[in-house]
């Protein structure tokens, strides 16, 4: 778990000590940039948010509870930051999709060649980030902190603050759209 | 609902464990029947796999050496703030100390103050007077070292 891992530099930090700020910084950078430009897409403004986040980090580590996971805080503070940024951008861009009761894969053909095998992989992988950046914040964000991130659904429900149940109706519609997401843009492809 | 149907609600969460014990065996024996099942069980693991693998974005060394910059500032003042707590809790401490254990001699030198200069008042008003001007001294020697470590935040801003 983080807080054992990073608890002494949390502490000195608390106190101001710069070398344990250098430790966390390069402890979290990518995982924490990462994140920020999964919510984000631009990475200028990932940068503007990436500081504003160290910058939050600092003004709250005194409240911080070093019994507490790490990690969870750090990405709640990131998550806040994002979120922030996004409503005063385009109010309502959070919103999920609708639910309108069909499966999302509704319409592409069950028998569809499901020949998955057939196509390189780093072409998948593209298909797959540009399947995963056409997603809606929230669900970039949940499949990046379960998959990138690798959280347990537990940590999960920690950085959103939200009940462990709806971080699995959320996680599992957003794998349902990531993946009709990626179907859909095979066949556009004209990959088999 | 039939089997399928309910299967299929639980694909997505199957492949990666985050569903009940019971539910992932139900998965497993379903699957083993359900072609169709079987495929999207395939591609949501595919997808999974992927997601894992994907490069991570870094960020820039100037992004880097930016934010080390901005946080400087704030970090000298909690050194200062930590620094200022360093300093006054042994001042608090000792003037505790000092008090209690001069009490018997500023008592006594109030009572020969009184008796000897015959001035007005009791004993006790002339310890607290010696005791009101001990505790203005630390007070001050405080209130320096406070004063030294705001200008010193002042010049680190």
């Amino acid at each position: 778990m983080a807080p054992s891992r990073a608890g002494g530099d949390i502490l000195a930090v608390q106190r101001g000590d710069p070398d344990a700020f250098d430790s966390l910084l390069s402890r979290y950078q990518n995982r924490l940039y990462r994140y920020l430009l999964r919510w984000v897409h631009e990475p200028a403004t990932a940068d503007d948010l990436f500081q504003q986040t160290w910058m939050r980090v600092l003004e709250h580590i005194h409240s911080y509870d070093p019994g507490r996971d790490f990690d969870a805080w750090l990405f709640a503070v990131a998550r806040n930051i994002a979120i922030d940024h996004l409503r005063r951008r385009r109010p309502g861009s959070l919103d999920e999709p609708r639910e309108d009761g069909q499966p999302l894969s509704a319409g592409l053909s069950s028998d569809a060649p499901g020949a998955l095998e057939l196509v390189l992989r780093s072409e998948q992988a593209e298909l797959v980030q540009k399947a995963l950046a056409s997603q809606p914040p929230l669900f970039r964000e949940i499949l990046s902190l379960r998959f990138e991130e690798e959280m347990k659904l537990e940590e999960i429900a920690q950085v959103l603050g939200i009940p462990l149940g709806s971080v699995k109706s959320r996680l599992s519609r957003a794998l349902e759209h990531l993946r009709a997401a990626f179907l859909r843009m095979q066949l556009e492809d004209g990959t088999p | 609902m039939s089997e399928h149907d309910h299967i299929v609600r639980l694909l997505p969460l199957a492949g990666t464990g985050d569903i009940a014990p019971d539910e992932i065996r139900r998965v497993q024996e379903h699957l083993a029947s359900c072609t169709e099942c079987r495929r999207v069980s395939e591609e949501y693991a595919f997808l999974g796999t992927t997601l894992r693998g994907l490069p991570t974005p870094q960020p820039s060394a100037e992004l880097l050496a930016q934010v080390r910059v901005m946080v400087a500032p704030r970090l000298a003042q909690k050194q200062a703030r930590n620094g200022d707590a360093l300093v006054l809790a042994p001042l608090v401490a000792a003037s505790w100390i000092v008090a209690l254990a001069t009490l018997p001699w500023v008592r006594a030198a109030g009572a020969w103050i009184l008796t000897g200069w015959h001035l007005p008042g009791g004993s006790f008003a002339h310890a607290l007077a010696i005791y009101s001007v001990l505790g203005f001294l630390l007070a001050s020697v405080a209130a320096l070292a406070v004063g030294r470590r705001a200008s010193a935040i002042g010049r680190v801003q």
